[in-house]
């Protein structure tokens, strides 16, 4: 899950990165494919194919592509623990609930175990074996 | 930036979460099921208090894991009178495909049922234990309506107007019963109504389904047992 986390948030947060570079750079588009098919994000790819304002085939030169994927790194990385530490609140109150669970106390078990000899009939409504 | 769709918006983090907490519930569950059970999660778990939400009449001639039957035999021993049985709702553990009568193989299976208990009833029969004071009383119905409880779980008054089909009740994992399927096949699996005979008279929804999957392994099932089995 957290795997999956991560390539959600990094494809979100590279998108961000794609809508600032309206302005055409030129060059082979390769790296920039190669990157996307490195994220495997279907909806990061739909996206794209999307949203021709942001230009993404002009976004080729290498430099350009090596400045924008330190900076997708360093986004990446703080997406990464923001959504880390909102799925450990998640999965806490999840593990909190299990770890919250208490016995029944003695003397409630009792009557407990009392009221089992005296609750329900000694004949079925009707017969049926 | 402010032309980005996706900008790192608390909302967007929030929706990202959402999305990704969606994709870890059941994969069989359409994109608006799992939206809406995960909803669902949010705003009830761990409670079982809201019959809109655990409730749902399923029209279907299968049983399914989480249905109440009536009239389940439940047997217990007492040293002076030896066995003794009593017939009373019980609710099926056994998981769903097991229920089927699809199943080819169910012929040869037993299904399991829990003890259902009537809240009202066991409240005044715990008012009658000089030692069990009010406070002690209060404070198990919050600890049982938020299911923290370890071997109990907790089941909401289902009223079909101007009938109550079923009173405030809670199930008692550890006092089980197993009928053959063949037997099971002769209850009747209609709904109990206000106008119609049946034996089920509740099939979970798909949140109480959840709830009562999650209770069940925290009860039954323990990793953190804490023995280390190794010599």
């Amino acid at each position: 899950m957290k795997k999956e986390i991560m390539t959600t948030s990094s494809l979100l947060i590279g998108m961000l990165f794609l809508a600032n570079s309206s302005s055409g750079i030129g060059g082979d588009n390769i790296d920039f494919l190669k990157t996307c098919a490195e994220l495997k994000h279907k909806y990061a790819i739909e996206q794209m194919e999307q949203q021709k304002y942001y230009n993404y085939y002009s976004l080729t030169s290498n430099d350009y592509l090596s400045t924008n994927i330190a900076k997708y790194d360093s986004q990446v990385s703080r997406m990464k623990e923001i959504t880390e530490d909102e799925t450990i609140v998640f999965m806490s109150a999840m593990q909190n609930f299990a770890d919250e669970q208490v016995e029944l106390e003695p003397t409630f078990q009792k009557a407990l175990n009392r009221f089992g000899e005296i609750t329900g009939t000694l004949m079925p409504s009707r017969k049926r074996f | 930036m402010e032309n980005c769709p996706n900008a790192e918006t608390p909302d967007n983090v929030r929706s990202n979460l959402a999305e990704q907490l969606i994709s870890a519930l059941p994969s069989y569950l359409s994109p608006e099921n799992k939206t809406r059970l995960f909803a669902d999660l949010m705003d009830q778990f761990p409670d079982s208090t809201n019959p809109n939400k655990v409730y749902l009449d399923l029209e279907s001639s299968n049983l399914f894991q989480g249905d109440c039957l009536i009239d389940i035999p439940f047997h217990f021993i007492l040293p002076e009178t030896g066995v003794t049985t009593h017939y009373c709702d019980g609710i099926i553990l056994s998981n769903s495909c097991d229920c089927s009568q699809e199943n080819i193989t169910v012929e040869s299976k037993n299904i399991v049922f829990s003890k259902i208990y009537v809240l009202k009833d066991y409240l005044n029969l715990l008012r009658s234990y000089p030692e069990i004071t009010d406070e002690k009383i209060k404070t198990f119905l919050v600890n049982l309506k938020s299911n923290k409880i370890s071997n109990l779980f907790f089941l909401p008054e289902l009223n079909k107007s101007p009938s109550l089909i079923f009173p405030e009740s809670f199930v008692r994992f550890d006092e089980t019963s197993f009928l053959p399927s063949s037997i099971i096949s002769k209850y009747n699996y209609n709904y109990k109504s206000t106008t119609e005979f049946g034996d089920r008279l509740f099939s979970l929804s798909q949140y109480g389904f959840y709830l009562l999957v999650y209770k069940l392994s925290l009860h039954f099932c323990r990793f953190r047992e804490g023995i280390e089995r190794y010599s």
